[in-house]
């Protein structure tokens, strides 16, 4: 072994902490550190992905960490997780680079480059560990760093928000600041992995380990336990929770779209690219075990017990995932906003994947659609994020996040919309692009499971997204210019993004484009290697060729003609004055309305949910003493909070901010020591009672608890 | 031998009660101009030969008991330091108990409680332990109430009301035990609780409790503090370092004689090690919590005492423990541990009330923020308060390093949780201690700084020696006082 693969990970995070340090000597040494850390994190990542080729068997090291737990820390190289670290180390490189011009000049440089950096490491963590414990804490690293990168401008710039300014929908406002966002994305995530560490718990009380490959080895062993207690499929969706909830399936979708109030490269690489990933490589890591164990039970009824949990189990997380698809993609279709379209548009595709992982455990032929899920995952987050980052420079250029401000741009910003156009048809399937056959074997695992209902949302989903894609390409690049851009030729010319911005998405692009050229050819070699030795996969599967399916092609291919047709004809044909119809008509004013406002889900949450809560809280505050609840919430918690904030964000905060925060702090600690004072009120009765209770108490718990 | 320590007990409480009740007499007699220094002198002379007196005892090689007597090195070693305390703080005093109309029954209070708290030592029964209790005690409410200002009297009161209170719980602890052990004397009581059935037993437990509860209430066990923050806080720190750095010796001295009987019974075990447990976390969050938002120095430093109260339980909690640690029985770290940390405590906070007293007449306020830049207006005072509050802290080498290191650690083998906690309170006590350093010396106040330390002032003495002492003693006696303690067992 040339390199041990923990630098994979272990990189990044020196890089956080180099770029922390170094801000105090120089910004510009600071930000070529944390690019550098990455560079050097994606060179391990490659050299350990040629060894595993090379030397062809799973590449394993560990080293103690917890001796009386067991607990190691360690990296496990199979064919999952060597493409998927490759993946994610160059995608985080680029990325980075990009922000080295599209952060420029940004006050909390600082704070962006290490969350930045440290989200590199926590998500090489997650993919790289041996353990699930460790698993978790690359899972929760990167979910801190969304959080604090979704409300990086958190003083809360009206054109940093997501949504419009006075709409609401059932009278909640449909306006997302980023410090809400950020705190919508931490409790949306934070749901789900309840149900992880429940999941964790579980596995570990049965086998008493915390290894990943011990795990998979014994799957046949909790499995068979869960089974005989009835509890099968309850864990098995609790366990996935987390997956869901951080790859942004519907109920938890809603915090994926408000994200969007991150900068543009955070959306690229964390929201797009790689975190939101993290839900479809846990279920790439497990499901083969789980399915797989079916054949290693040998008794008969339990077997068939278990077999009917588990094909339930493969069908809801199917299911969940053609639904999220056209649900999204679907609201995509009227989304105003630039960054958001892209954001139904991952959501959408993530959908895809979660159709193929569970469709691939109903399939005859399970390797398949475990193939195909984890395609579309590598293609997906390749031009996904060269759309990002594209977006962002549009956005950039024009000052507005709306694409209607925008058009005609075609005159300024040519090789732009030549990456985002091959980005674009990549993800609309376009026959020849990566993302046809990504998106085919999908669609084909999809007609493999004999499940209609999930063919059929599939290639609806098709025809949104090549319409989606195709809208926004003309809406931004062709037409008439908008008011907005006269308004900038006047002020100044607007002009092609500087290269340091240019080269990471047109590389990223045109790779897209020259991956699904030579698919045909090295498919079926990088897809053996990708299946090779990976966890609960025993048997050794060689690809030969590219399997086409000449009818659902036809039909793949006929979806992206309507959708692509169907935007010709209404954007440059018709040229059809949207706002118009809807002040006419008030069927398409409703439907438009009901994507437009995402279904009233979020405004349905919050009624429910929220304002639930607090209706719950109003009325145990009208009831319980009014001491006790009154020093909890407006006492101890905000000062636990503003003291906790404090410490998180004491080194990275700017002036401003800091002195909010202690503002707060102070006012905390005083309203604290009034708490206090009155504890201490100096009367003298009050000090023979406590005295008494004291006593009388201690005296019955020892008589209670016969100590 | 047995002759010489009956007589240098005789000696003592001949010295002490003599200086005591003689003073109050001598006032009566002579005229105004020369009584008050009188007094002063009487009491310190009695103090320094009680002080030589005792040395002597130091060099008894046995363990030397009588009926109701025991003199091991343990006792030994609190009543040296607790003479010497006393006398720290009568020489610090003089400079502001002389303008007081009560002065003379400050010196005469002094050698009185000391009485008390001599005999509570080497107290070998329970009657006299209560007995010496109601000496300190009384002597006690009386010096809080001692300069007649508002605070010192309501002070007092609250005292002395709650300490009814203690000692009626006392009593009937006693009362409890007396019953059903048929003795007085400690030993043979711990003969006895050996043979009871459960039933019984479960009287004992609840003595024990009540045992806690009364000698917790002097020096601070949550719940039992509650007169705690309003006495250390509001009466004249010159009384307050009498209370603290003397009378805070009564219950722990008692509380080790008793416990040292009970953990040694094994159906009691149990008990001991969850109401100390208990207590002792309690007292440690509670202290320390509170400690951190106060903004008046003596406050702070009363909370800081409650904080102290449940280390000092950390040290009791070992008592039941029989596992060793280091290859030394946990008991007797506890016990090392204890006493170890009564002197870093004496010390430190005889010096640090001194210090405030001493702050108090000359800048009039002994808030946070009227101490800025008192580096530069009382620079030895400032410094000496420093190390001593460094001491409090636990910063090696100083003291109070070693004594928390021993407390801490004669629970780490049974009970790493107890252990975690205290030393968690430990770095959260930092918080507070450091506020008051970084006033002093870090903390600019925009007015003119003037000097005002005068050598010759007799607190500036007794801060050099405080602090002179918090870090010889640390650096390298300590240990051999807390292997001395427990030499002879």
């Amino acid at each position: 072994m040339l390199i041990d693969p923990i630098y994979i990970w272990a990189a990044p995070y020196i890089g956080a902490a180099l770029s922390l340090i170094l801000s105090k000597i120089s910004k510009r040494v600071r930000n070529y550190i944390a690019v550098l850390s990455l560079l050097f994190s994606s060179i391990f990542a490659t050299i350990t992905l040629h060894e595993f080729i090379i030397g062809g068997k799973p590449i394993h090291t560990s080293h103690l960490w917890i001796k009386s737990l067991n607990i190691t820390f360690g990296v496990y190289i199979d064919g999952l997780s060597s493409f998927t670290a490759f993946l994610v180390s160059w995608l985080c490189f680029f990325i980075g680079f990009y922000s080295l011009k599209y952060m420029n000049e940004d006050p909390g440089l600082t704070r962006y480059w290490f969350f930045f950096t440290f989200f590199a490491g926590s998500m090489l963590t997650l993919v790289t560990a041996d353990n699930i414990l460790f698993m978790f804490i690359g899972w929760e690293g990167t979910g801190l760093c969304s959080y604090a990168l979704i409300g990086h401008w958190f003083t809360d710039e009206e054109e940093r928000c997501v949504g419009d300014p006075d709409r609401k929908a059932l009278g909640i406002s449909m306006l997302f600041t980023p410090s809400h966002s950020g705190v919508r994305a931490l409790v949306f995530t934070r749901l789900g992995d309840v149900g992880f560490i429940t999941g964790i718990a579980i596995i570990y009380l049965v086998l008493k380990t915390f290894s990943i490959p011990e795990i998979i080895e014994n799957a046949p062993e909790w499995i068979i336990y869960l089974a005989k207690l009835g509890l099968l499929l309850p864990a098995l969706i609790i366990f996935s929770l987390g997956a869901l909830a951080k790859s942004a399936q519907f109920p938890f979708h809603e915090w994926l779209v408000t994200a969007m109030t991150g900068p543009t490269s955070v959306s690229a690489l964390i929201h797009a690219a790689t975190m939101v990933n993290a839900g479809v490589y846990f279920m790439l890591r497990f499901s083969p075990a789980t399915y797989f164990s079916l054949h290693r039970i040998h008794d008969e009824i339990l077997l068939h017990m278990i077999k009917d949990d588990i094909t339930i189990f493969f069908t809801i997380i199917a299911t969940i995932g053609a639904f999220t698809a056209i649900f999204m993609a679907s609201q995509a279709i009227v989304a105003r906003e630039l960054k958001l379209i892209l954001a139904f548009s991952t959501a959408s595709q993530l959908g895809y994947m979660f159709l193929a992982i569970g469709a691939a455990g109903l399939c005859p032929e399970f390797i398949n659609g475990w193939l195909a899920s984890f395609n579309h995952l590598m293609s997906q987050a390749v031009f996904k994020a060269s759309l990002f980052m594209a977006a962002g420079a549009i956005i950039h250029a024009v000052e507005s996040r709306f694409i209607d401000d925008m058009g005609g741009l075609i005159h300024y910003m040519k090789i732009t919309f030549i990456s985002m156009l091959l980005a674009a048809f990549s993800l609309s399937g376009v026959p020849l692009f990566q993302g046809f056959w990504s998106k085919d074997s999908v669609l084909e695992a999809a007609a493999e499971s004999g499940k209609l209902w999930l063919l059929v949302l599939g290639t609806l989903t098709a025809a949104f997204t090549s319409f989606y894609s195709l809208r926004l390409i003309l809406r931004v690049f062709t037409g008439l210019k908008s008011e907005k851009v006269k308004h900038l030729e006047h002020i100044h010319h607007i002009h092609e993004a500087h290269p340091i911005m240019l080269i990471p998405y047109l590389i990223l692009a045109i790779v897209a484009f020259i991956v699904g050229l030579i698919w045909p050819i090295y498919g079926p070699e990088i897809n053996s290697n990708i299946i090779k030795h990976v966890l609960g996969i025993e048997e050794h599967y060689i690809i030969h060729e590219i399997h086409l399916n000449p009818l659902l092609t036809a039909a793949s291919i006929t979806m992206v003609a309507i959708g692509f047709g169907s935007s010709l004809y209404i954007y440059k044909v018709l040229k059809i004055n949207i706002i118009f119809i809807l002040k006419r008509n008030s069927v398409a004013r409703f439907i438009h309305n009901l994507l437009y406002d995402r279904y009233y889900i979020n405004p349905i949450y919050y009624k429910v949910l929220v304002n639930g809560f607090r209706g719950i809280s109003l009325l145990i505050f009208k009831w319980f003493d009014k001491l006790v609840i009154d020093s909890l919430y407006h006492k101890v918690i905000p000062l636990t909070f503003t003291k906790l904030f404090n410490v998180l964000f004491k080194h990275f905060e700017v002036p401003v901010m800091d002195e909010g925060y202690n503002v707060r702090t102070v006012n905390g600690i005083l309203k604290f020591s009034a708490f206090i004072r009155k504890l201490q009120s100096g009367i003298l009765n009050n000090y023979l009672i406590t005295f008494i209770m004291g006593l009388a108490l201690m005296t019955t718990l020892l008589i209670i608890l016969m100590v | 031998m047995h002759l010489k320590f009956e007589l240098i007990l005789n000696l003592t409480t001949l010295l002490l009660i003599g200086s005591g009740v003689t003073i109050p007499l001598i006032d009566q007699l002579l005229i105004e101009r020369k009584r008050k220094q009188l007094g002063y002198l009487i009491s310190m002379i009695s103090l320094i030969l009680a002080l030589l007196l005792n040395v002597l005892l130091i060099f008894s090689k046995e363990i030397l008991s009588s009926e109701m007597l025991i003199v091991d090195n343990f006792g030994t070693i609190i009543v040296m330091a607790a003479i010497f305390s006393a006398l720290l703080i009568l020489i610090a005093s003089v400079s502001e108990v002389r303008s007081w109309s009560t002065s003379t029954s400050y010196y005469s209070l002094i050698p009185i409680a000391l009485l008390g708290i001599y005999y509570i030592s080497f107290a070998d029964d329970i009657l006299l332990i209560f007995t010496s209790w109601m000496l300190t005690s009384v002597a006690s409410y009386v010096i809080a109430g001692l300069r007649k200002d508002e605070n010192s009297v309501e002070g007092a009161i609250k005292y002395s009301i709650m300490g009814m209170l203690s000692t009626i719980t006392m009593l009937y602890a006693i009362a409890l035990l007396y019953g059903v052990s048929g003795t007085t004397n400690l030993h043979e009581i711990g003969k006895i609780l050996k043979l009871l059935d459960e039933e019984k037993i479960l009287l004992v437990k609840i003595s024990l409790i009540m045992f806690i509860a009364s000698l917790g209430f002097k020096f601070g066990v949550f719940p039992f503090h509650t007169w705690l923050p309003d006495v250390y806080g509001g009466v004249h720190p010159i009384c307050v370092a009498y209370l603290a750095g003397v009378v805070e010796i009564l219950p722990i001295a008692a509380f080790v004689r008793l416990l040292s009987i009970f953990s040694a019974v094994p159906t009691l075990q149990n008990t001991c090690i969850f109401s100390t447990f208990m207590f002792s976390i309690l007292t440690m969050i509670f202290g320390n919590i509170v400690a951190l938002v106060q903004s008046n120095i003596q406050r702070m430093l009363a909370y800081s005492t409650i904080a102290h109260a449940g280390y000092f339980l950390v040290g009791f909690t070992a008592f039941s423990i029989t596992r060793p640690i280091l290859g030394i029985p946990a008991s007797i770290l506890g016990l090392q541990g204890i006493a170890l940390h009564l002197i870093t405590y004496i010390i430190a906070k005889t010096g640090l009330f001194i210090t405030l007293s001493y702050i108090l007449r000359k800048i009039g306020s002994v808030d946070l923020i009227s101490i800025r830049n008192l580096g530069k207006i009382l620079p030895i005072t400032s410094f000496s308060a420093s190390i001593l509050l460094l001491s409090l802290m636990g910063v090696p080498p100083l003291i109070g390093f070693w004594s928390k290191l021993l407390l801490f650690l004669s629970v780490a083998g049974e009970y790493p949780l107890l252990t975690l906690i205290a030393a968690l309170n430990s770095g959260i006590s930092v918080a507070y201690y450091i506020v008051i350093i970084k006033n002093m010396y870090f903390t600019q106040n925009s007015t003119a700084v003037q000097h005002l330390e005068r050598i010759k002032d007799p607190e500036v003495i007794i801060m050099i020696i405080t602090s002179l002492l918090t870090i010889i003693l640390g650096l390298g006696i300590a240990p051999y006082i807390a292997a001395y303690t427990t030499s002879l067992k």
